[in-house]
């Protein structure tokens, strides 16, 4: 088929609108007038069937779920709100909620903090703004003690959002305690429909006394188990459950050769329920923390099971390698996974020259940093790279690190990793 | 503008936000989703646009701005599965629904506008806030990577 046709064709097909698409203006009206009158319903209509559907499943077969509504004011809203997390759903459905219901205003706009769970890992904050000039804001918060003085060794996270009910993370990464009593003083960041920024110059300060009996304590189970992974001994310390995540501990020993630098695990259940979400990680010094959808509301923690998926290692010797961009060569050792690495000279859609290394790679993972080194030692970033999926030969990555601006015939990268390994190691829980 | 106005002309531009959604995303659900965010944004902003006889352009550049919220989600998610503007041959195997959405953003959505929603070339220059000149080059680059001989005057309206 010519091209032509396929363009006819293609134009007739987009023709058929989904009957879906109908009364998308008065879905429109409809949830802005339930945003403006604050009412309880307020979810992005994309997610909405899904979310009522959730809600509605949850309340009828969950006799924890329908109790804790009726705890809870207006907890409808936040089931929806959560309805995507499993593990602030489930927190939510097992009553760590606590009610906060305080508001403010400042210049029109009122901010109102709603809901906290919170637990020895981090608290979520939910929150909504009224009014105000912006359709989007976005929330950050420092946090004080009863007497004022500020606390430290916390984080806080937070998205852009246009939904009613909007949340903040605040992590606790060294704060061994978080305060019953304690201020949030939280500032505004509006944005417009075009990405503008326009941060609210106030400061919103809540005081809000966290209740005990809902900030559950920490579940910790030792593990204490060593493993042998591609010549490397790792230490699977322990887990901390926790109502919003949880937490799993390693170190490695200090005669490893190679620094772990990503695991992929999961934890099966008894009843073969697999949970595999995991959130984030941190590391130092060759201690590991990998989060991980809360497993805190699993009725017998020992039934699980954990397992270790795969492995990727950088070499504590590993050097750099320099890419002779000119010459379109490197020297330097390359990841075990990299089967080719070429240089190309482009012209950007300004107009500017620019260098492109390509990389390829057996597997999805970026083998340099981003920043990388001239000759003269000075640090440059290459601000990204892309990835895709080699047609051809599937299961193979290109990536590709764009050096803009940048006059020298060679640059040093860094390596992400030097090998990787496949891993079917299961540690029962219950052995613990 | 009046209520009444935004939410009939909203209603009647849905399906070229639709097509062109649809286009940039791959999966109608998502299309369907995006067109109904783009359309409740527009609800929020309406009072505020100065010229009204620009609605439809305006609507169709609040959602580019969702489409694109959406596909950095997805990126960080998924392999990016752009190809750059050398791979000729690349576009060439591919059907052109896919050969559109595989184009670099830029002419993605040009192409996008100008032959699937039925924007003119000023629309088009309008909703991308670009200059007539710089579209009309991206409207040639686009074409000749997928090989379509298309005049000014083709296109879905």
């Amino acid at each position: 088929m010519s091209r032509q046709q396929e363009y006819w064709d293609l134009i007739r097909e987009l023709n058929q609108t989904p009957a879906a698409l109908e009364g998308a203006a008065l879905r429109a009206k409809a949830r802005a007038r339930r945003r403006r009158a604050g009412k309880r319903w307020g979810i992005s209509l994309g997610s909405a069937a899904g979310v009522c559907a959730a809600f509605v499943l949850a309340v009828n077969t969950l006799p924890t779920f329908a109790l804790a509504c009726g705890k809870v004011p207006v907890l409808r809203e936040l089931a929806a709100a959560v309805a995507f997390s499993p593990s602030l759903s489930a927190a939510v459905e097992h009553d760590y909620v606590q009610y906060i219901g305080q508001s403010q205003s400042f210049d029109g706009l009122t901010l109102t903090l709603e809901y906290v769970i919170a637990d020895a890992q981090q608290m979520v904050v939910f929150y909504r703004v009224d009014g105000g000039d912006c359709p989007y804001y976005n929330a950050s918060c420092t946090l004080k003690d009863e007497s004022g003085t500020p606390l430290s060794g916390y984080s806080v996270g937070s998205t852009t959002s246009s939904e009613e009910l909007k949340a903040f993370d605040i992590h606790f990464k060294e704060l061994e305690e978080i305060p019953r009593n304690l201020t949030l003083e939280v500032e505004l960041l509006g944005s417009t429909l075009e990405g503008e920024n326009y941060p609210l110059d106030h400061v919103f300060p809540f005081a809000i006394t966290l209740d005990p009996a809902k900030t559950a304590p920490a579940v910790e189970m030792p593990v204490g188990e060593w493993v042998e992974v591609d010549g490397q001994r790792l230490l699977v310390d322990r887990l901390e459950f926790n109502p919003t995540r949880t937490a799993l501990y390693l170190s490695d020993a200090p005669d490893n050769t190679a620094w772990l630098e990503d695991l992929d695990f999961h934890f099966t259940g008894r009843d073969g329920t697999v949970y595999d979400a995991i959130d984030g990680t941190i590391s130092a010094s060759g201690r590991y923390t990998y989060y991980f959808q809360s497993l805190y509301f699993v009725e017998d923690l020992s039934d699980l099971t954990l397992r270790l998926d795969g492995a990727a290692w950088l070499d504590k010797e590993a050097g750099p390698v320099t890419v002779d961009l000119a010459a379109n060569t490197w020297t330097g050792d390359l990841p075990e996974e990299v089967t080719g690495l070429t240089v190309e000279r482009r012209t950007s859609r300004s107009g500017e020259q620019q260098w492109v290394v390509k990389v390829r790679c057996a597997v999805g993972r970026s083998p340099f940093e981003l920043e990388f080194r001239d000759p003269e030692g000075g640090s440059h970033t290459t601000g990204g790279y892309s990835m895709r999926n080699d047609r051809e030969a599937p299961g193979n990555y290109e990536f590709e690190y764009i050096l803009e601006n940048y006059p020298w015939d060679s640059a040093r990268f860094t390596l992400s990793f030097t090998h990787t390994h496949s891993l079917d190691l299961s540690i029962p829980l219950g052995d613990s | 503008m009046t209520e009444l106005e935004y939410l009939e002309r909203a209603e009647e531009a849905r399906g070229k936000l639709y097509r062109a959604a649809l286009l940039t995303l791959g999966s109608e659900a998502a299309a369907v989703d995006a067109v109904d965010e783009a359309v409740y944004k527009g609800y929020l902003g309406y009072r505020k646009l100065r010229e009204p006889k620009y609605l439809e352009t305006w609507l169709v550049r609040i959602l580019l701005n969702v489409c694109r919220d959406e596909l950095r989600r997805r990126k960080r998610e998924l392999a990016v599965e752009e190809l750059p503007e050398t791979a000729g041959e690349e576009f060439d195997a591919l059907p052109l629904k896919e050969a559109i959405r595989c184009l670099p953003a830029q002419l993605r959505d040009v192409i996008i506008l100008r032959y699937f929603t039925g924007l003119t070339l000023e629309e088009t220059a309008a909703a991308l806030e670009l200059p007539r000149g710089t579209v009309s080059t991206r409207q040639r680059r686009a074409l000749e990577l997928l090989k379509l001989d298309l005049t000014d005057e083709e296109g879905a309206s």
